[in-house]
């Protein structure tokens, strides 16, 4: 008999509108499997007193015959975003001790929809960058190998997808830090359109770059948790209305070039793209090579604006804890500290044009596919807590035009994941998971399991 | 941007560096400098 722990979520809800399990079963199976293996894992950081609370509440609902969408669902949520009474610190000892006050829109959303808060879940500090050994919790770990990284910033989300702990978790996205984990670890992370849902509540790294969404085992799981973080009424389409929809007809560009000509592509990276792109064709979908704007101007100004904007956010804590701050943060917010006001005015110029530029590349198609990341995830090894490691990724850029990004398990190197972005129009959050969705079940990519 | 210039904000800000941090945040701010030129020449080019 399957554990309830390993139920997607529309087979959980299912059998909790039949009766066939309770919302106490459930949410009980997700803590059994957390006290399992988070010691391994250290995904979360908090878990949720009232879990159990909440899931009575949810059976009551259900039994009334009153239970929304998610009723029952067990969620986690990454220590970036607010759940109120529980523990807030953003992964720094700069805010340790912090209860949050309240929930943040996208969990108020999601307990709206019937969600159970099972917890908090391990972050890069601020979402900026990691891992660092030396915060107060210790970094979460890849489920595929313990002695390499998550990728971040929604570290313990990637995590504790990946690792079995809960099948849906949420996290924050400024210039990767949904996808990249989600590549590294083997999960699905869906980075909606720029606005799409509310990121009150959430500490903000970059206001003008962050997103907030969902990191799942399947798209499907990531769709239906995305359409419940949106606040409803909406103008959006639902991004799980089209779900069966396949790939037949799509008209997808390529961007190989993007990654394949970079040097530090791991070759096993561009074999599974590119048997990614025959997987696509083989589904009816039309895959034609593009070349996309210059990758390393989008850096360029998502970096500027970046920087500029956290160094903003963080001032006043900086004048009033600075000592607390691990190395590598600081020294990421005194580079904001080298541009000026009128340097930020012309990346967001820039970031205007380089959205236009992209749209029009973008034209002959309907969707894009590349690489989430250039390289498999690192060893903690290349990692000394004392200055900040970058990874090669190519996320920055939809953060910078705003537009809906899907990362998908595409292939392995070795004994660890790699990730593909597929890539569309804003709002078209419906077309991405359908071409997602057809992906994933052409391919046995996202039903292998960690070795735990 | 002078490795002078760059003290003098942080300072400006508060924020104290051991020289190890500093070597390395000043070698961040120097890559922050291009990318701002960076960005000057794609937006003269746009012009």
């Amino acid at each position: 008999m399957t554990d309830p722990a390993d139920y997607s979520i529309p087979e959980a809800a299912l059998a909790l509108r039949e009766g066939r399990l309770t919302a106490r079963q459930l949410v009980t199976a997700a803590l059994d499997r957390i006290a399992q293996r988070n010691d391994r894992l250290h995904a979360f950081t908090h878990l949720n007193p009232d879990a159990l609370a909440e899931a009575d509440r949810a059976d009551a609902m259900l039994a009334a015959g009153a239970a929304p969408p998610l009723c029952g669902i067990p969620v986690a949520v990454k220590d970036l975003i607010d759940v109120g009474g529980l523990p807030a610190t953003s992964g720094s000892a700069v805010l340790s001790g912090r209860i949050a006050a309240a929930d943040a829109d996208a969990v108020a959303q999601l307990r709206a929809q019937g969600a159970v808060i099972l917890g908090k879940l391990a972050t890069y500090e601020f979402a900026m960058v990691g891992p660092d050994l030396n915060l107060p919790d210790p970094p979460a770990r890849n489920p595929w190998n313990l002695n390499h990284i998550t990728g971040g910033s929604s570290s313990g989300s990637a995590s504790a997808v990946a690792g079995g702990l809960v099948r849906l978790a949420l996290g924050t996205d400024t210039g990767g830090s949904i996808r990249s984990p989600s590549a590294y670890c083997g999960c699905v992370g869906l980075k909606p359109s720029y606005d799409r849902v509310s990121r009150a509540g959430a500490f903000p790294l970059s206001p003008a770059l962050d997103h907030t969404g969902p990191l799942a085992a399947t798209v499907e799981e990531a769709a239906l948790a995305l359409d419940a973080m949106t606040a409803a009424p909406n103008d959006w389409r639902p991004a799980s209305a089209r779900l069966d929809r396949g790939a037949e007809g799509l008209r997808i560009g390529y961007a190989r070039d993007w990654f394949a000509q970079d040097l530090q592509a791991s070759p096993a990276l561009i074999r599974a793209m590119d048997d990614a792109a025959a997987s696509f064709s083989m589904l009816g979908a039309s895959i034609t090579p593009v070349s996309l704007p210059d990758y390393g101007m989008f850096e360029a100004a998502g970096s500027v604006i970046l920087h500029a904007e956290a160094l903003a956010e963080h001032l006043s804590l900086i004048r009033d804890h600075l000592p607390r701050y691990g190395r590598p943060v600081l020294q990421c917010l005194a580079f904001g500290t080298a541009v000026d006001a009128e340097d930020v005015q012309r990346a967001r110029m820039a970031q205007a044009c380089l959205t236009q530029d992209m749209l029009a590349a973008m034209a002959p198609f309907d969707l894009v596919i590349t690489a989430t990341t250039l390289t498999p995830a690192l060893p903690f090894s290349a990692f000394d807590g004392e200055k900040a490691v970058w990874t090669p990724m190519r996320t920055i850029p939809f953060n910078v035009t705003g537009q809906p990004v899907l990362s998908v398990p595409v292939g392995f190197d070795g004994d660890l994941p790699l990730g593909m972005q597929i890539i569309g129009r804003r709002g078209d959050e419906d077309l991405i998971c359908a071409a997602g969705n057809a992906f994933e079940r052409a391919t046995d990519h996202s039903v292998q399991r960690p070795p735990l | 941007m002078t490795e002078a210039d760059f003290r003098a904000r942080l300072a400006a800000l508060g924020i104290e560096l051991d020289a190890h941090a500093f070597a390395a945040a000043f070698k961040g701010a120097q890559h922050l400098r291009a990318e701002v030129a960076k960005i000057d020449a794609y937006l003269a080019a746009k012009a």
